[in-house]
């Protein structure tokens, strides 16, 4: 699967996002093929906002195969089983 | 070229030559000298930042001149959303160097002379909006850093710049010619100025047509010949010449670094020249800078007072203090007055307008109300730190002393903690709050982007005393001709 990460801004997050998507990198092992917001062909983007006003929501294109997350709270475990289902989802 | 890494910001200042004076002797090389480099390492975060993944949402956005991306910090504010992602851009930037990062007086200037040159041509049918464009889009893309000249050194308070002894106390035009023009005089407290590029000059106050040599609005770069930076004293600042330790924030400093700028004759092409005479835009542009920059401080000023809140609870962790409910107590207070600064300027963003130029503006009377709340709520941040964090705050030793080969052993044994905590982190949080809490960078949220005199005036003006009078008179049952 091909999957690509979008931060919100970080103007006062509630907890370290790239420590987070550091986690859920290494929890994903090589199910995913990390690839750059701007490549096409993605199976599915994890967006990483700081807060619950989850700012890059109104401006992503790929809304359909985007998981978001706005705390530290999900597990990286659980976000990578949402992004397989979206990245299966989305080849359905 | 274009500046687009921390390492090209750098090559660009060791490549710019430009005069820069320090405890008086010339630099040779700001980019190796310990008193400059913490500067130029928080404004290169600018730099660094706009190219991170986690940041770039805040860090560039879409010219609109160009379309191409740029720095945000060279960006013409286009909606309501761009104020607001200017001041969470300052939180967000303060968070990782815990200073001054600088390039937000540029900024302000930029946008400031954007709107006012609008203006001008409207009234005067002259050319100076599309010549500070094409400045603008140089600076967009060769993402240079510009330093906003406001400050005159003024002399005698109580005369204007006409009257003064010495004509040069305000930056003036002392020749105008067919290519150019060329200037004289100084600003003061130039934020950044030793590591910019660049120098948007503006007037300091309103003018009348007595002073109309004043009215004087330009660009130049820092390497323009007749251009002298002198730069200032800081707290401490001996301590970036030794170890980590003392100096609290080793990496990034404190406050932006200041420096009085000489301009002793220096050319300027008309091309630069964006107000030359236009009196009665003075005090607009004035204004305009004003409540850009004042926009500005409940942003990188709370994001700053999140990092000195969160050194004085790990300090009173250290010293076992944290359960104390005082304690909790004051953490709290803090948190409570950076979110008011915070909120202040999120407030005045969102409620911004969009200006004959089509540039957004904030709201200048709640600018003006957040940067007054900064001058005295940092202060109290301050103070509350220093209630925390205890006495050993300005008594602590040397780090010479703890890394002595006889005398270290006690420091480490007799200014230990809790269990389980070194001495030396202990002493690393509370340098870092003596760093963040005194002297210059107190000083800096009291009199940057204006002295507290110069909000309450702006209170004068925009206040809606008649209206308040209205209120209160139709409440209280007096009739609008009844006599006062």
């Amino acid at each position: 699967m091909r999957v690509a990460i979008k931060f919100c801004g970080g103007c006062d997050p509630t907890f370290d996002r790239v420590e987070f998507a550091n986690q859920v990198k290494r929890t994903a092992g090589e199910h995913f093929t990390w690839i750059g917001l701007d490549q096409d062909s993605k199976d599915a983007v994890l967006v990483i906002c700081g807060c619950q006003r989850a700012c890059p929501i109104e401006e992503i294109q790929d809304i359909s195969i985007s998981v978001v997350v706005t705390s530290a709270e999900l597990s990286p475990e659980i976000v990578v089983d949402r992004i397989l289902r979206k990245g299966k989802n989305n080849e359905n | 070229m274009k500046i687009s890494t921390k390492e090209d910001y750098i090559k660009s200042l060791k490549e710019q030559g430009h005069v820069v004076y320090y405890n008086g002797e010339l630099v040779q090389d700001i980019t190796t000298h310990p008193a400059f480099i913490p500067h130029i390492n928080a404004a290169a975060k600018t730099y660094e930042m706009a190219l991170a993944p986690e940041f770039e949402d805040l860090a560039t956005a879409v010219s609109h001149l160009t379309g191409r991306r740029i720095s945000r910090f060279t960006h013409i504010h286009q909606s309501v959303e761009d104020l607001i992602k200017k001041v969470q851009l300052l939180r967000a930037i303060a968070h990782e160097t815990g200073s001054c990062f600088q390039r937000c007086v540029g900024w302000d200037a930029m946008n400031a002379t954007y709107m006012t040159t609008y203006d001008i041509d409207d009234k005067y049918g002259t050319d100076y909006h599309s010549r500070f464009i094409e400045y603008l889009k140089m600076i967009q893309d060769t993402n240079k850093m510009v330093v906003g000249g406001m400050t005159d050194t003024k002399g005698d308070r109580s005369k204007p710049p006409s009257q003064q002894a010495d004509p040069d106390l305000f930056t003036h035009v002392v020749e105008k010619r067919q290519d150019g023009i060329v200037i004289k005089g100084s600003k003061a407290h130039q934020t950044g100025a030793a590591n910019s590029h660049e120098i948007l000059i503006m007037p300091t106050q309103a003018m009348r047509e007595a002073d109309k040599d004043y009215a004087l609005c330009c660009a130049l770069p820092l390497n323009s010949p007749g251009v002298i930076q002198i730069f200032g004293r800081q707290t401490n600042d001996e301590r970036k010449f030794g170890g980590r330790l003392d100096a609290g924030n080793p990496d990034y400093g404190l406050v932006g670094g200041e420096t009085l700028m000489v301009f002793d004759n220096v050319f300027v092409p008309w091309e630069r020249v964006f107000m030359c005479g236009e009196y009665d835009f003075s005090g607009i542009l004035v204004e305009r800078f004003a409540t850009f920059h004042r926009q500005n401080y409940g942003g990188c000023k709370g994001g700053v007072s999140d990092v000195v809140i969160g050194a004085t609870a790990l300090a009173a962790e250290m010293q076992g203090s944290a359960g104390a409910s005082h304690v909790k107590d004051k953490l709290a207070e803090m948190m409570h007055l950076t979110e008011t600064i915070y909120a202040g300027s999120i407030s005045c963003s969102a409620m911004g307008r969009k200006t004959t130029s089509g540039a957004y503006y904030p709201d200048p009377l709640l600018a003006n109300c957040t940067k007054q709340n900064v001058s005295r709520h940092i202060y109290e941040i301050g103070r509350l730190a220093h209630d925390v964090a205890g006495g050993i705050l300005a008594t602590m030793p040397f780090e010479a002393d703890l890394r002595n080969e006889k005398v270290g052993k006690y420091v480490e044994k007799y200014l230990a903690g809790v269990k389980g905590v070194s001495t030396e982190n202990r002493l690393r949080v509370l340098r870092l709050i003596e760093n963040m809490t005194g002297g210059t960078a107190l000083v800096e949220s009291m009199h940057g982007a204006g002295s507290p005199q110069t909000q309450k005036v702006m209170y004068g003006r925009l206040g809606k005393l008649d209206m308040k009078k209205k209120m209160a008179k139709k409440l209280a049952g007096i009739t609008e001709d009844s006599a006062h």
